[in-house]
């Protein structure tokens, strides 16, 4: 017995790996042919050296469950998703686009307003909007780049077509997985490896520190980077310190930070006090001074705003760059990059209705039962409304929401996202996935190679998140 | 290197000597209460004394009875130097400071932690408590190996070896106390045995064959009193200790406060006479050592972790 690739059924959706019963698609047809020809033992003594690999890495992650004896297991599935390096290029190409303009429009947002007077976008993007920090007017960060670390999280439809679903600009995590789950990958298919051209993503860290220095204020051979991490408690605290680790960067929180009568940003070291020129924050911009923020942030480093005002050091990502993570700024993006690019879109938005423009407004409170309805600003999954699913009560509660405050929501058709196999025992069945691919902009632009692949390990379910039965899989850009 | 960092890392260094100590003084005072008659036994307070915790336990405690006295000292959450709390210092302050040690030394401590936290209240009996605390004093001493096998010998080291050093020259100090409580108040009348208590001590420290090697063949109180404190060779002496306080301290920037304490603690310990401590005053000497000590430690502090 193996792997039975004519029983696998995946119609109706788009699969990354097999394009119909029992035919892999062409950059995964090593892969899926070498799977066949896996007996049922050799498929479990792989999986298992997996669960080994990830044990002894994995054994970071019981620091989640703060002192109980929970094995967090890290839900890991060893068939790749594969997609050709061909279609990664455009993809990159239209993720660089993306951040151009995202930045563009920051810039502009705390500097001339100019995409507002032009009417593109409505002025309750900064009036009124919480994201948006009256601190971090007229600053020009290094490059007039804003958001130095995006992710965005891209899904296929039925056809194939790949959409962005949401952009991360705040602190987006999960970059240490895309690079563990290549290590994962290498102990269990060596093989494959030695025999086709899969493009590396261990470089990440590497790419990171040199974005982050070309940020320094000041011009030195080797500046002085910090992560900042609110702490051990932090869900992602692992990924903090493993970027710390692997850029060769201090692991710092608040207090080891203060700000001097220079105004320049010092770390208290055992060697005395040391400068820092560029601190790649971890923490929300308004816990990060109490000065002008949160008064009640006990992560803070009262000070560090007027340092970074006055160009004494750089904050990755820059205050205030969570002014453009909003579902509703989002809703605007095609409109945003054809105002600072004049180009199209490279990948499309999912068509999105935005609730206070009129005619998308009748048409949400007419089709609300076919949409999904999403808050502007909840992240998370919260606050959402899958209309398919819902009840009539819930519909008619959600259409007065939306006429209570047409501004605060937008509404998307319910996407049939593409699927890959996962394995089963010793079969495997299709499940539903999405992508995010990491991008880093400071004087470069650079794109990870392909990103982390979150799965939905329920049959039929959509929700990827790790906290509700999500995995990953190691992703490869195939070179054809 | 950070100074929150250094100070993690020192008083991991500290909490792992505490606790591996803590259970050699356990179990050679088991051993000596099991050697002597039951009409001269010291009784269960005398260890309480030498950890400075009496009036701690007696807070929680009425009778000095030994399941208490060992209770207390294994499992006991509100005794602080406890087993069960040492491994829980020494485990907060790994893993805050991950990045710096190798993953090994990590899953090391939390072993031992969960190991100690399932099994030190099962283990008061006589019979299971010498298991756990010998099995507790090996895992301290792989600890050590690997820390030295592993860490950059820089600052971390240097830190880690600080609060190791200054943590163990205090329980050398108590230790001894220990003997000398239940030993040498009855020197006018020796007894016999009094030498297989001496050597019971020296083998708490796992020093019979080092003492050997330095004293001699005889085993009586002056010659261990003088090997426990002033021997520059024996690594649980506590001369040894501070000479190897001094040799990190020599490593670090700014260190100039620091080694000046040290040397006077070195000196103090170099003069000491053994034969006249045991006469009188070895307790006295003992103790002021143990001031001595904390103020090493407060100038530690102000050097490096409270910039």
């Amino acid at each position: 017995m193996s792997i039975n690739l004519k029983k696998y059924k995946c119609q109706g959706f788009y699969d990354e790996l097999i394009s119909s019963p029992g035919r892999a698609r062409r950059a995964a047809r090593k892969l899926v042919s070498y799977l066949t020809t896996l007996s049922d033992e050799e498929l479990e003594s792989r999986k298992s050296a997996a669960e080994l690999a990830i044990h002894e890495m994995g054994i970071s992650f019981t620091i989640y469950s703060d002192g109980n004896n929970i094995d967090r297991d890290w839900p890991f599935d060893i068939i790749p998703r594969i997609i050709p390096c061909d279609e990664w290029k455009k993809i990159e190409a239209g993720l660089v686009q993306r951040i151009n303009a995202v930045n563009m429009f920051i810039q502009d947002l705390y500097n001339e307003q100019a995409i507002i007077r032009d009417g593109i976008v409505p002025e309750h993007i900064v009036d009124g909007s919480s994201n948006f920090l009256e601190a971090c007017r007229g600053v020009t960060p290094p490059h007039g780049v804003w958001a130095n670390i995006s992710g965005s999280d891209l899904v296929r439809d039925h056809r194939g077509k790949v959409y962005v679903l949401e952009d991360n600009l705040r602190v987006p995590s999960g970059v240490s997985y895309m690079i563990e789950n290549r290590q994962v990958t290498k102990q269990v298919f060596p093989e494959l490896f030695a025999e086709q051209s899969i493009l590396p993503v261990d470089d990440y860290p590497l790419m990171l520190y040199e974005m982050l220095a070309s940020l320094s204020p000041r011009k030195i051979a080797s500046p002085e980077i910090v992560v900042l991490t609110p702490g051990i408690y932090n869900s992602a605290y692992f990924e903090h310190s493993f970027l710390a680790q692997a850029m060769g960067a201090e692991l710092v929180e608040g207090g080891d930070l203060f700000v001097d009568d220079d105004d320049c940003v010092y770390m208290r070291t055992v060697d005395g006090p040391a400068r820092v020129d560029v601190v790649y924050r971890r923490i929300d911009d308004t816990f990060i001074d109490t000065e002008v923020f949160r008064e009640d942030s006990v992560l803070a480093i009262p000070g560090i705003i007027r340092s970074w005002r006055k160009g004494k050091v750089a904050i990755a990502n820059a205050p205030g760059s969570g002014v453009a993570d909003d579902k509703v700024v989002y809703a605007y993006m095609p409109r945003i990059i054809k105002y600072y690019l004049d180009e199209k879109p490279l990948i499309p938005n999912v068509p999105t209705r935005i609730c206070s423009e009129p005619r998308d407004f009748e048409y949400v409170m007419e089709h609300i039962h076919e949409l999904v309805v999403k808050p502007a600003n909840e992240s998370g999954g919260y606050g959402l409304l899958i209309g398919p699913q819902a009840s009539q009560r819930q519909l008619n509660q959600y259409k007065k929401l939306i006429r209570k405050n047409p501004r605060n929501y937008i509404a998307q058709p319910v996407l049939n996202l593409s699927t890959a196999p996962i394995l089963l025992g010793n079969d495997i069945e299709p499940r539903h996935l999405d992508l995010r691919p990491f991008i880093l902009q400071g004087r470069k632009t650079t794109v990870t190679a392909g990103g982390l692949t979150r799965v939905a390990l329920r049959k039929g379910s959509l929700v990827v998140n790790s906290s509700q039965g999500g995995g990953s899989k190691d992703t490869w850009i195939v070179e054809n | 290197m950070l100074s929150r960092v250094a100070e993690r890392v020192y008083w991991m260094g500290r909490y792992m000597e505490r606790l591996e100590n803590t259970a050699r003084v356990i179990k050679v005072y088991s051993h000596v209460m099991l050697d002597l008659p039951i009409e001269m036994s010291p009784g269960w307070d005398v260890l309480l004394k030498a950890l400075s915790i009496e009036s701690l336990y007696a807070e929680h405690y009425t009778v000095h009875n030994e399941r208490n006295v060992i209770k207390f000292m294994l499992a006991d959450l509100d005794n602080p130097g406890s087993l069960i709390n040492s491994i829980t210092g020494a485990r907060e302050n790994a893993r805050t400071t991950r990045e710096v040690f190798a993953s090994e030394s990590w899953e090391h401590i939390n072993e031992l932690y969960y190991l100690l936290k399932e099994d030190a209240i099962h283990s008061i009996a006589r019979s299971k408590r010498h298991r756990l605390l010998t099995y507790v004093i090996e895992q301290c001493q792989l600890f050590s190996g690997l820390q030295e096998g592993s860490l950059n010998h820089d600052h971390p080291l240097r830190f880690l070896l600080l609060g190791r050093n200054v943590e163990r020259a205090d329980m050398t100090t108590r230790l001894l106390d220990v003997a000398a409580a239940a030993l040498l108040e009855r020197s006018e009348s020796p007894m016999q045995f009094d030498n297989l208590l001496w050597m019971n001590l020296l083998k708490s420290f796992d020093g019979l064959q080092s003492y050997r090697l330095r004293m001699g063949p005889a085993v009586n109180a002056e010659d261990v009193v003088e090997f426990m404190v002033k021997d520059p060779y024996f690594p649980r002496s506590i001369r040894y200790s501070l000479q190897a306080l001094d040799y990190n301290l020599a490593k670090l920037p700014r260190a100039e406060e620091a080694r000046k304490s040290v040397t006077r603690l070195r000196n103090k310990t170099r003069r000491a006479d053994a034969s006249k401590l045991i006469k009188k005053g070895l307790h006295d000497y003992l103790d002021r050592i143990q001031v001595d000590l904390m103020g090493m430690h407060s100038v530690i502090h102000k050097t490096w972790f409270e910039i």
